[in-house]
């Protein structure tokens, strides 16, 4: 009798416990499950841009790519760079600078932090393969602002990524200043050449005619809100050691 | 073991449930708003120089032009005037200029195609006597590529220069 009663406890607190555990777990799914339904009601009744993030790179003032966040869905816009960098008919010379304007501006509803991250290198003529004996650093991208733009890795030589943090909050609907103004190429290009004489006539071939060089920028944009967190997690970097917050 | 024969059920439970929570918390904490954009951009650099001297002799003068014979790219040109020491050359002509290395050096930019101004190098050989046997009046010519300054201001850098005098790059004999 005594036995019966024991076991008949024991069950019972193991039920208790089990009932705990379900309305610990239903708790917690209930609470996903409204956080997810109000974020929707919230763009339903009243169109409140809360959550809409978005980021455009702007090149001489225009806009030449974006990812916005609209209507529930992405919007993209993708476009080239350099386009029009030369005019019509226009050859490029080494050492001049070309106007290349470049900056990023929040195009979304809620504030945001951003990082740029520009590639820079060569490729063989009529050929997408690259060209390692040419640094990157013969592609002078004027870099302005370094106040503003926090370069996470300055000084380094020969690097084919430049990586620049935008120090503090770039606002909804505003465009942060630029991070370069001016794109050349190092006059140090034409100085391998070979030398041909045929009677009175010299050629010069140079050894990296015909090359390509390319300007990829990437931009990054992460909420505000638990900044430190969000930027580690989206962009594995320590923003307070960067200075950035 | 008594205890874990008794409540490992409930152990094994509870433990699953608080797992369970905990994996859902962790969900909900990694959602960060991120968005990003991108363009990518490409400009094809074409280099290359062609330059053609030219060489005619008139009473002892030889007129020495030189021709940028590349189709794109536009240089700069010198030419520097040898001969033997009893021989003395006086050079002359529009846009050129007597450089410290006795270079002479043509001031414009000769664009895909144009010639340079015409130097005249007046040749006296009054050194050599009344009959002399013959002399030689020799032109090396060189050539550097234009660079541009940030404002688009070409300019020349004599420091990359493409010429060997042991090839006699540009030597021309001069007829007496």
């Amino acid at each position: 009798m005594k036995n019966k009663k024991k076991a008949s406890r024991g069950r019972g607190i193991t039920y208790l416990l089990l009932a705990l555990a379900a309305v610990l777990l239903l708790g917690s799914a209930v609470g996903s499950t409204r956080a997810a339904l109000t974020y929707y009601s919230e763009n339903y009744t009243a169109e409140i841009q809360v959550h809409q993030i978005g980021v455009s790179l702007l090149e001489n003032g225009d806009v030449v790519s974006s990812r916005n966040y609209v209507n529930d869905r992405f919007q993209e816009t993708g476009g080239a760079l350099l386009t029009k960098m030369l005019g019509k008919e226009e050859k490029l010379v080494l050492g001049k600078k070309y106007n290349e304007k470049l900056t990023v501006s929040n195009s979304g509803s809620i504030d945001e932090y951003v990082r740029v991250r520009i590639y820079k290198y060569w490729t063989e003529k009529d050929s997408d393969r690259k060209v390692t004996t040419l640094s990157p650093d013969l592609i002078k991208l004027n870099l302005v602002n370094t106040g503003q733009w926090v370069e996470s890795n300055p000084g380094v030589k020969d690097k084919e990524c430049t990586e620049l943090y935008y120090k503090g909050i770039l606002p909804s609907g505003s465009t942060a200043a630029e991070f370069a103004d001016g794109i050349s190429i190092d006059g140090q290009l034409a100085a391998e050449a070979e030398i041909k004489q045929e009677g009175n006539t010299i050629t010069t071939t140079y050894k990296y005619d015909g090359v390509e060089f390319h300007v990829n920028v990437e931009v990054d944009a992460v909420q505000t809100h638990n900044a430190q967190d969000a930027i580690l997690s989206a962009w594995g970097v320590d923003a307070a050691s960067l200075g950035i917050l | 073991m008594k205890i874990m024969r008794r409540y490992g059920k409930v152990i094994t439970m509870s433990a699953a449930a608080l797992a369970m929570t905990a994996a859902l918390t962790v969900e909900s904490s990694m959602a960060y708003f991120t968005t990003y954009a991108e363009a990518e951009g490409s400009q094809v650099v074409s280099l290359g120089a062609t330059t053609d001297i030219t060489e005619t002799v008139t009473n002892k003068t030889k007129h020495v032009t030189v021709k940028n014979t590349s189709e794109t790219n536009e240089c700069f040109v010198r030419v520097k005037v040898f001969s033997g020491r009893q021989v003395v050359c006086t050079p002359q002509g529009q846009n050129w200029s007597l450089g410290d290395d006795d270079y002479w050096y043509y001031g414009p930019v000769l664009a895909p195609g144009e010639s340079s101004e015409v130097l005249d190098v007046t040749i006296n050989i009054d050194g050599l006597g009344e009959n002399p046997d013959s002399f030689n009046v020799v032109i090396v010519q060189e050539c550097t590529p234009a660079i541009y300054g940030e404002d688009g201001t070409p300019e020349a850098d004599w420091d990359v220069t493409y010429t060997d005098f042991e090839d006699n790059t540009g030597r021309k004999e001069a007829d007496n």
